[in-house]
């Protein structure tokens, strides 16, 4: 296991080349995404035959080696409801060291994500933040719940293993639903850390409900997703702009971290645009045909390569709307909603 | 003579001129609609035969008396808007012909994606003496009739269509303060199927395939005691048959093959039928051409009635006797899938008498 690590952490090797490791890895032993891979290829042979013979699979994984040797972009995209349908993983009858889910409520149908191996999470997770943050300087804290209630929530563990890299002692998570202790403030300031807080959308909109108080002015807050619940809603600008006038920041401080428990890597946006790890690519795809991908400013699928999930399957369609600039960054528009099907309805543009 | 009997006459006398076989007006609108790629000759067809069968003197006046439309209550002296979606052809028809009826006076918007076929039916109705130019008006373009206020506006919408039609008809002076809307959105029907003969097996390729798929009275899910592999055999040689009269006329997208690759993947039961995908569970709804079948009895037909509630057009059964528990008043006959009565209702509601409120 240790290998993978080495491979894909490596700044020497390119995403390309390992991507292709990964994915002759994963076609042997993820049964899931072999599945997806041949009847993808052929459908008519998948349809007349109940097994896919083992010539037939290794002829499949040559023709998409070939192909994805000149375009990258161009590895069968698993959608990423697979988790929530099947065990997605490259380790079908071992014991797994983490699981993680997505949220939900107890009767919804939620993501399982078998992890194998936490130490490549860990990695991940932290490497990632490295990449954007000086995490040596920084007390990390966390308005969500704690770990030891959420032992399924990949954000709460990030959060958890972040805080346990300070040894300051002032890095943790915060009490919910109390004020902020302004001496815990001056504390971090006083030892010249940066603030990073991480909440979720309207977790952060709780906080400042609760209580005034300005954060130092080079802290950053990280929000992790979450406009739209149930009961309330609220677009990322919107949001942005009460928490920068809540906290006392500037509008720049308002960072944004893009993940999923799908996924053991992260993207984070400093503004409108998420930038990714080295390991990870982002993809928009058009989503009456996810092959296809989508050229800047366009709308779209939100497709990623994460090696990080070596384990489990690393070539993914998610269910996101998103665009991508034309430096490689991207924006998360919401979920994807397809057009309202198969029923009479009158379009002002159409009709 | 009273008024609504003459109007139920002079329909019936306008329906006739419009579906007898000298009708060159119909027929160079079949023809451009098909030549134009619009829909299938088959499915055009198809709706003018079951809009055919579905009129006759008795439905029309077995209707009024249901809808309690007479000289007393009626819809006369209102203008009612039927903005027409064009998914299926003639998807309009009832809303206009349901109008006239009523009394009151018709303002039509045809859609750009059936725009012949339903004009020709208004034209015979304006041959008469009983509709007027002024009575009867319709344009393929909305702002021409802008600044023209309605007492009612009849469409069939979504969450996402609904707020743009509303604004467009704020916009353009379509209503008043008091403008009522009609607003349907079903989005498909459901088909319990207890036994697989022959005939049965028919009706039920029909409710799924006719229109491919298209239309709130289409088969999107079906519940059966049998599973999708114990009765894969009967349905793909139905469907062969059934293609083979009927050629597919809309292909659907590359994104369908993925799902068929992704049914594959997590060993989900699946029916692929080069043009259409049905499959055993995993409700999405998220494409076109593809159906649910799930393995069940009619308390799962229950219970998904109320779980999709106001998405669900109408629940399908075998023989009229059997019944599903809460969904008496949308529960019809599989045979009448696609060839719906004359008074039928779209989102459970009556259109006629619903006009006279």
């Amino acid at each position: 296991m240790d290998e993978w690590k080495q491979l894909i952490f490596n700044d020497s090797s390119s995403l390309s080349d390992i991507a292709l490791q990964v994915f002759e890895y994963q076609f042997e032993h993820n049964p899931v995404y072999r599945r997806y891979c041949v009847a993808l290829d052929d459908i008519s042979a998948s349809c007349e035959t109940e097994l896919v013979s083992e010539s037939e699979s290794k002829n499949v994984k040559e023709k998409i080696l070939n192909r994805v040797r000149d375009d990258i972009t161009s590895y069968p995209l698993l959608p990423i409801k697979a988790f929530k349908d099947a065990a997605v993983t490259a380790h079908p009858s071992q014991e797994t060291e983490l699981v993680f889910k997505s949220s939900g409520t107890s009767d919804m149908q939620r993501s399982i994500h078998q992890v194998h191996d936490a130490n490549l999470y860990d990695q991940s997770l932290l490497k990632g933040f490295q990449h954007f943050y000086d995490l040596d300087n920084a007390v990390i804290w966390g308005y969500t719940p704690g770990y030891a209630g959420n032992p399924h929530s990949s954000l709460i563990y990030m959060i958890q293993k972040l805080i346990d890299q300070d040894n300051s002692g002032l890095s943790r998570f915060l009490p919910l639903g109390e004020p902020v202790n302004p001496n815990a403030i001056k504390e971090v300031q006083r030892q010249g850390k940066q603030l990073i807080l991480f909440g979720a959308a309207f977790g952060l909109l709780d906080l400042l409900e609760i209580d005034d108080f300005n954060l130092p002015s080079n802290s950053i807050v990280v929000e992790t997703g979450g406009m739209k619940t149930h009961r309330r809603e609220i677009t990322r600008g919107e949001l942005h702009k009460r928490l920068a006038k809540g906290f006392g920041l500037d509008g720049s401080r308002i960072h944004s971290e893009y993940g999923m428990a799908e996924l053991l890597s992260q993207a984070y946006a400093s503004g409108k645009w998420f930038s990714t790890v080295p390991w990870m690519q982002v993809t928009i795809r058009n989503p009456e045909n996810p092959n296809k991908v989508l050229p800047p400013y366009q709308e779209g699928v939100i497709g990623i390569i994460d090696l990080a999930n070596v384990h489990s399957c690393s070539f993914l369609l998610t269910a996101d709307k998103g665009v991508m600039d034309n430096k490689g960054r991207f924006q998360v528009l919401g979920r994807w909603n397809p057009k309202d099907l198969r029923g009479c309805n009158f379009l002002i543009d159409e009709d | 003579m009273a008024d609504i009997q003459k109007r139920i006459n002079t329909l019936l006398e306008a329906t006739q001129n419009w579906l007898s076989g000298d009708n060159l007006y119909l027929k160079d609108a079949i023809d451009q609609t098909v030549r134009e790629g619009y829909f299938s000759f088959e499915d055009v067809n198809f709706a003018i035969e079951a809009i055919n069968k579905s009129i006759s003197r008795s439905a029309i006046e077995a209707w009024v008396d249901r809808a309690g439309l007479g000289d007393e209550s009626n819809a006369s002296q209102k203008n009612v808007l039927c903005l027409h979606a064009g998914n299926l052809p003639l998807v309009g028809f009832q809303d206009a012909f349901a109008t006239l009826l009523s009394g009151a006076r018709y303002t039509g918007k045809i859609s750009r994606k059936d725009p012949y076929l339903l004009p020709t039916f208004l034209n015979e109705v304006k041959k008469t003496d009983m509709w007027s130019d002024m009575d009867v008006q319709w344009t393929h373009r909305l702002d021409d009739f802008e600044g023209m206020p309605h007492d009612a506006v009849v469409f069939a919408g979504s969450e996402s269509s609904v707020p743009g039609v509303k604004e467009a008809i704020e916009k353009l002076s379509l209503n008043h303060e008091n403008t009522r809307l009609l607003i349907r959105t079903a989005h498909f029907s459901m088909a319990y199927l207890d036994r697989k003969d022959e005939q049965t097996m028919s009706d039920l390729t029909e409710a799924i395939f006719r229109y491919g798929g298209m239309g709130c009275r289409s088969v999107a899910i079906v519940v059966s005691p049998f599973s999708l592999d114990e009765i894969r055999g009967e349905l793909a040689d139905q469907v062969k048959t059934y293609w083979l009269e009927n050629p597919q006329h809309e292909y659907p997208s590359p994104k369908i093959k993925q799902q068929f690759a992704y049914n594959e993947a997590v060993e989900r039961p699946q029916l692929w039928l080069e043009y259409f995908l049905l499959q055993e569970g995993g409700f999405e709804f998220d494409q076109d051409f593809v159906c649910y079948w799930v393995q069940g009895d009619q308390s799962k037909v229950a219970e998904f009635a109320e779980q999709f509630d106001k998405q669900l057009q109408s629940v399908y059964v075998t023989d009229s006797e059997k019944a599903i528990d809460g969904m008496e008043q949308q529960v019809e006959l599989l045979q009448n899938a696609q060839q719906p009565s004359l008074s039928w209702k779209p989102d459970g509601v009556d259109t006629l008498t619903w006009l006279q409120d």
